[in-house]
């Protein structure tokens, strides 16, 4: 069914929305994966539960070099809801190393692929080594070796194998590799602090319980 | 088959200079034959960013997806350029967040069961907490 206006996706307008302006020299970077979703606790796999989860919500989408886009969630953050807004709250970043917070996320977010305005080819890679180094295992950052098919196919074995044969030693090993690899580049976000300063900043001193 | 993009070409292209499709690009995961991986690439076209052939069933490279992600893109124009902008536009953005939720490589791959399998591979996903 069609919908005109803001009646169209409005799920993400009830979180609060922000324009982070860049003012500095160093640009935003984007990855293949630019809308990262991120909270502070490790989720729930609610098997029951449908739809998207508000509740603790931080979203960040870098929108160009200059801009990025936070979404917050309005119990567990100072904000108000977007929603029927269509001003957006802006706020100013003049600090390089809060641009580098937020770039950080980038990394975080991305499958295989960072990327940046031309001639910023050696900051993504700096930044994505250094990344590399901060955990005990470069897999959290790097683990997407394989193309989606092939990771699929690795689950898909591996479930059934689970499944037939509840043993581990059923499951080919180039499958565990891949299964494992694709886990703990999907568990580094749950590793890592970003200590945004904007984020930080918002956050209530006791969220609303009852909010959703 | 189709060179998919999971991430829209016309979204990169808000980060190359005007009038050229290349932006800056570092694989995370590409390693030559020493074994090294490969330095980042300074200019690199947006064609070959984010896609990979058959992603899904040439989806992704239709005329209505095509046509909302202009919507969508222009709107982050706007943005970029502090335009007032309307509820469509906000609707727009909105688009963009669930569009590339739903369509990034991790949702392709994730599905139910997941912890259960991540037992079975001897990968427990609280192993982290006790380190």
């Amino acid at each position: 069914m069609h919908q005109g206006g803001n009646e169209r996706y409005t799920g993400f307008q009830h979180l609060g929305w922000k324009i982070v302006e860049n003012q500095t020299q160093l640009p935003f970077f984007t990855s293949d994966v630019p809308v990262f979703i991120y909270q502070d606790e490790f989720p729930e796999d609610d098997e029951n539960s449908e739809g998207f989860q508000f509740d603790g919500k931080q979203i960040f989408c870098p929108i160009t070099p200059d801009k990025l886009l936070v979404l917050l969630d309005p119990a567990t953050f100072k904000v108000e809801p977007q929603y029927p807004d269509t001003e957006i709250d802006t706020v100013e970043v003049d600090d390089r190393r809060e641009v580098w917070k937020y770039n950080l996320v980038q990394g975080l977010s991305a499958f295989q692929e960072v990327f940046g305005p031309v001639g910023q080819g050696e900051k993504l890679q700096r930044m994505i080594e250094l990344m590399s180094r901060h955990f005990s295992d470069e897999d959290y950052i790097r683990g997407n070796r394989w193309s989606t098919g092939r990771i699929q196919r690795a689950q898909r074995q591996g479930i059934w194998e689970s499944h037939q044969r509840p043993r581990r030693d059923t499951i080919p090993e180039e499958d565990k590799r891949i299964i494992t690899s694709y886990k703990k580049a999907g568990d580094a976000r749950w590793l890592y602090t970003h200590k945004i300063s904007l984020i930080d900043e918002l956050r209530r001193d006791n969220p609303i319980s009852d909010y959703w | 088959m189709v060179n998919e993009h999971y991430v829209q070409q016309s979204y990169l292209r808000l980060f190359a200079p005007p009038g050229e499709g290349v932006v800056s690009r570092y694989s995370l995961v590409e390693k030559h034959g020493g074994g090294d991986y490969y330095d980042a690439k300074e200019r690199y076209s947006v064609k070959n960013a984010a896609s990979t052939e058959g992603y899904a069933d040439e989806l992704l490279e239709g005329g209505v997806t095509s046509k909302a992600e202009k919507a969508m893109v222009n709107t982050f124009r706007k943005l970029d350029d502090n335009e007032i902008l309307s509820r469509e536009d906000i609707a727009n953005i909105s688009q963009f967040i669930s569009f590339q939720r739903d369509r990034s490589p991790s949702a392709k791959v994730h599905h139910r069961m997941l912890e259960e399998l991540f037992r079975a591979v001897g990968y427990d996903v609280e192993d982290y907490w006790d380190r």
